[in-house]
């Protein structure tokens, strides 16, 4: 083999281990190359902010001192967060609307999703739609809409109830009444989301199992109870714990229908901190708010995780 | 049991029956609103209710502001504010999320936790975003402008995007990009030329939920803008307060800002109802 035979050879593998090196390099960069916009929009303008409001927590800060950074002021924030009776106040609406929107929409929705996942396919495909319309409408209407027929003297449905005998009912202004109109809007809005999820886990589940109970002669409730719920059980626990990060968050119905009222017995968490946020001249008391709602909010976010880690669906 | 072809069971009646008045109950608020929106004005709020009456779009005009309480040309502009807004989040969110989703999806970037960071940020409630957002787009200069609420909408979308995006990739096959790039594609031209084409139904799903999303959000919207950068559901929101004298006007406004999400619900339910599944039940 001539020295130039071999000089060729060898910027041939040269060249090559080169190109391969390339590859290599691509390899390495190109995949990181592709989440780093989406990274860096996230921790710009969700975990900065975040880090920034527990900073605000500990500090006393208002629109005067804003441009200096306001000045350290310890706990004081959360102390006084933790002696605030409307605090605990709105922590318990919110509690009673979470567990009253999640219960009955689980429910309701359970029972439609039983009567039309098997044998109904035109009921299914109507139902999954009317039960979305309210989901996909915008809140703002919604809240308008609920408004027009829930007003005292010319709504709809106290003229249905006079129908019926019934005297009119202040639904937004009495405290009692005024939770269970936000309940059932709130029922209204998220129960086609319910419903989905709870229909998709129906049809994937095996027609052997149901049939082979109903071979062994399982009765309607005990296949209910004893096939269906079981393996169901998992979606469930998605459907509770979504509707629970739901309705925690719940804002803008309120806002636009009760606006928290009567005397705060529908001021859920959100509606709480928007009044401290713009009534109060400072932030820091906002920010400590906004660090238990997070708080709060990843207990939930993370029980979530868990159950669908582990169940696999 | 069902007996076909002979007649109806009165089991099914009941059971269509009960389910179709639980649904006419459900979409009447939505009728309702349609309804009062064409009454004349001077018949919208009566009680009883007046059902037979010549339909009228002056409700409408009032609303779109011609008639003497209009909104000017307030309306329009606002109208204009949400449909840049939601536009602008929903491309560049859907472009930065496949690419994200991708990258997670294809070559296991950050393994199990970045996926899972995303999979978190998707599941926190804005309104623990709300008031670090406040001060840092005062901070910005940032306040009362498009660009704000471009910011704050990206920031709470681009999780869920990056999650869903992600869950559609994984059921790619592999294969098919394999092949493109031994005929001679490169990463991005099989990402773009093969792979994106094949996502595209889900990628639609994501585009249409994050549209609806930015094009009803309300508390960012009131809270980061006073006038210049008004999306529709503010400025209707403001007009809430005079309860007795402008229900006509407001009905004709809820049923324009609604038309938007619900007549995208009924052209591309089959996107909506896989977006809203998959998003939910891939952990």
């Amino acid at each position: 083999m001539s020295i130039q035979n071999i000089f060729t050879q060898l910027s041939i593998s040269a060249v090559q281990a080169q190109a391969r090196r390339n590859g290599r390099n691509k390899d390495r960069f190109f995949p990181w190359l592709t989440v780093a916009p989406a990274m860096a929009i996230i921790l710009s303008l969700m975990l900065y902010p975040l880090i920034y409001n527990l900073l605000v927590s500990f500090k006393y800060l208002t629109l005067i001192n804003f441009r200096r950074g306001g000045r350290f002021i310890g706990l004081s924030n959360y102390i006084d967060l933790f002696r605030d009776s409307s605090f605990y106040n709105s922590l318990g609406v919110s509690f009673v609307y979470v567990v009253l929107t999640v219960t009955l929409q689980l429910v309701l929705a359970l029972i439609i999703a039983l009567f039309v996942y098997r044998d109904r396919p035109w009921l299914r495909k109507v139902t999954t739609l009317g039960l979305l319309l309210p989901r996909m409408m915008t809140p703002v209407s919604a809240a308008l809409v609920w408004r027009f027929m829930l007003n005292y003297e010319t709504g709809i449905i106290n003229y249905l109830l006079s129908l019926l005998n019934i005297p009119r009912l202040s639904f937004l202004t009495d405290p009692f009444l005024a939770i269970l109109s936000l309940t059932v809007i709130g029922v209204w809005q998220h129960i086609g989301f319910d419903f989905l999820l709870l229909v998709t886990g129906l049809m994937a589940m095996p027609n052997e199992i149901l049939e082979a109970a109903q071979v062994d002669g399982a009765n309607w409730w005990e296949r209910l109870r004893y096939v269906i719920l079981p393996v169901l059980k998992p979606v469930m626990v998605v459907v509770i714990l979504f509707g629970v990060i739901n309705s925690f968050q719940v804002f803008d119905i309120v806002y636009m229908t009760t606006g928290g009222g009567p005397a705060g017995a529908t001021q859920v968490l959100g509606i709480y901190l928007y009044r401290k946020l713009f009534l109060a001249s400072q932030f820091g008391p906002s920010a400590a708010i906004s660090v238990v709602l997070l708080f709060i909010s990843l207990l939930i976010s993370v029980s979530l995780i868990r159950v669908l880690r582990r169940e696999e669906l | 049991m069902r007996i076909r072809g002979q007649g109806v069971s009165w089991k099914e009646v009941a059971i269509h029956g009960g389910i179709l008045t639980f649904l006419l109950i459900t979409v009447f608020p939505i009728f309702w609103m349609l309804i009062s929106s064409i009454k004349p004005p001077g018949i919208v709020f009566a009680t009883p209710p007046v059902w037979i009456f010549k339909p009228t779009l002056e409700n409408y005009i009032q609303a779109l502001g011609y008639g003497p309480r209009g909104w000017g040309t307030g309306m329009s502009h606002f109208f204009w504010n949400s449909l840049v807004i939601a536009t602008v989040v929903t491309v560049s969110n859907l472009i930065i999320g496949a690419l994200a989703g991708y990258g997670m999806a294809r070559y296991k970037v950050g393994g199990e936790t970045l996926p899972l960071a995303f999979l978190l940020g998707k599941m926190l409630p804005p309104t623990v975003l709300i008031l670090p957002f406040f001060l840092i787009i005062k901070k910005l200069g940032l306040g009362d402008s498009q660009l704000g609420l471009v910011l704050a909408y990206t920031a709470l979308n681009l999780p869920f995007c990056v999650w869903m995006a992600r869950g559609f990739f994984l059921d790619l096959p592999r294969e098919i990009e394999e092949a493109a790039m031994i005929d001679g594609c490169s990463r991005l031209q099989s990402l773009i030329r093969v792979v994106a084409p094949l996502a595209l139904p889900g990628l639609i799903a994501i585009g249409i939920l994050v549209y609806v999303f930015c094009w009803n959000e309300f508390m960012f919207a009131m809270i980061l803008t006073s006038l210049k950068a008004r999306t529709l559901p503010v400025a209707a929101s403001l007009f809430i307060t005079d309860e007795a004298i402008l229900w006509g006007p407001m009905t004709a406004t809820g049923v324009i800002i609604m038309s938007v999400p619900i007549l995208l619900t009924l052209v591309a339910q089959r996107y909506i109802i896989a977006g809203l599944s998959a998003g939910a039940l891939k952990g």
